[in-house]
């Protein structure tokens, strides 16, 4: 079944990330959610995606729905909420991202919105934990001193659930993390070669949900614009300042913008850092690392060299 | 029956991925219901919970945006 219109879909049955223009639901003959495909990174839409994953995904459904019926997500028992009921997106077809647009307008208005609420849908990689492409919930990777890796979770594991959100793919997997608090325990159930379930406990740190949302469109009104740019030092350069040959330093271009200026810098000014850390990047690595890491509002504080003398300037980030 | 169900899972998947189809998976049929009707979409929730029912079958649903 296909669906070119979120309208009229109950947002409490179909809860999946609005930023994505491609999201398939599996359901069982009562129409309760066996699994979900899709997903994405801010690297591009489709490399969590393949079509020896959706087959996978679907034969795991097919097992599922014959061998474990009732492992599904129950029907909400909430009245249900419709996009066309949540306000925005003008005249005709109301896109997925309005949806979380209109989410995000009406958290705003109701001072529910905090620093955290961007960082949505989480990756795997968030808890330590890289899927296969082509294997729905096959651990591929555990990333060393991960939430992942203290509780256990090996290469080879098959993610069965997290939190409450019964896993067969990514997208599952994300939903359990999407629910998922944003510090404290969350339990997994998994299970290795083939076995009985196994359950482990993540431990999961502050901020443990910060995502790139470079690539959301809903959210694209927080991605700010960076107000330094200029000509990356050469290797000569900053060896006669003492800096390794890898470190970010470019020097402040004559064309100066507005931030910048009220914030204190000059051309000519050569740029290290941010708060203090050592970067290995250039220019433009610099620009998208800002990006990624800061939101419009965060207050930069840039390391720079001025007349031989290292300063600290602090300059808020402003929308593009 | 786990056979049977993924047969039903399979032919649903060949309607999005099979070469024929490969306008439907880059949504070249836009808001057109009737051209993806004809390449086997069903476009109606409670039509395709009623096939579902009927058939005891799974059901595969695309949300799909369409520029």
């Amino acid at each position: 079944m296909r669906v070119t219109r979120i309208e009229g879909s109950d947002l409490n049955q179909f809860k999946f990330d609005y930023d994505l223009t491609f999201m398939v639901f599996f359901l069982d003959s009562q129409g309760r959610i066996v699994s979900r495909y899709g997903g994405r990174d801010s690297r591009n839409a489709d490399n969590r995606q393949s079509l020896e994953g959706l087959a996978h995904v679907m034969s795991e459904v097919a097992r599922t729905c014959s061998e474990e019926p009732d492992r599904v997500i129950p029907k909400p028992t909430a009245k249900p909420v419709f996009a066309e009921g949540l306000g925005g997106g003008g005249r005709g077809c109301m896109h997925c991202h309005q949806v979380q647009e209109a989410i995000n307008r009406n958290l705003a208005r109701n001072f529910d919105w905090d620093p955290e609420t961007p960082w949505r849908y989480p990756l795997p990689e968030n808890v330590g934990v890289r899927l296969h492409v082509d294997r729905g919930s096959l651990v591929e990777k555990v990333i060393p001193g991960s939430p992942a890796a203290k509780a256990g979770i090996q290469p080879g594991d098959k993610i069965r659930q997290v939190g409450n959100i019964p896993v067969l793919s990514f997208a599952d997997m994300q939903q359990g993390l999407e629910e998922a608090p944003r510090e404290g325990k969350l339990k997994i159930v998994y299970q290795r070669q083939g076995l009985k379930d196994l359950e482990a406990t993540l431990e999961l740190p502050p901020k443990w949900k910060k995502t790139d949302i470079t690539w959301r469109t809903s959210l694209r009104g927080l991605v700010p614009t960076v107000p330094l740019a200029g000509k990356n030092l050469t290797a000569e350069e900053k060896a006669k300042l003492g800096l390794p040959e890898k470190a970010l330093a470019f020097r402040q271009r004559d064309s100066i913008t507005q931030v910048a200026t009220a914030a204190g810098f000059k051309p000519g000014d050569i740029i290290l850092g941010v708060e203090g850390k050592n970067l290995e990047m250039d220019t433009y690595g610099f620009q998208d690392w800002v990006r990624r890491e800061f939101l419009v509002g965060d207050t930069l504080k840039v390391t720079l060299m001025r007349d031989g003398k290292r300063m600290v300037l602090p300059v808020v980030l402003g929308r593009r | 029956m786990r056979k049977w169900m993924m047969t039903g899972l399979v032919l649903a998947g060949l309607a999005v991925f099979h070469p024929a189809r490969a306008r439907a998976d880059k949504g070249d049929f836009g808001g057109d219901a009737r051209e993806a009707q004809r390449h086997g979409w069903l476009m109606s929730y409670q039509e395709g919970l009623d096939q579902a029912r009927k058939l005891r079958k799974p059901m595969m649903l695309v949300f799909r945006c369409v520029p």
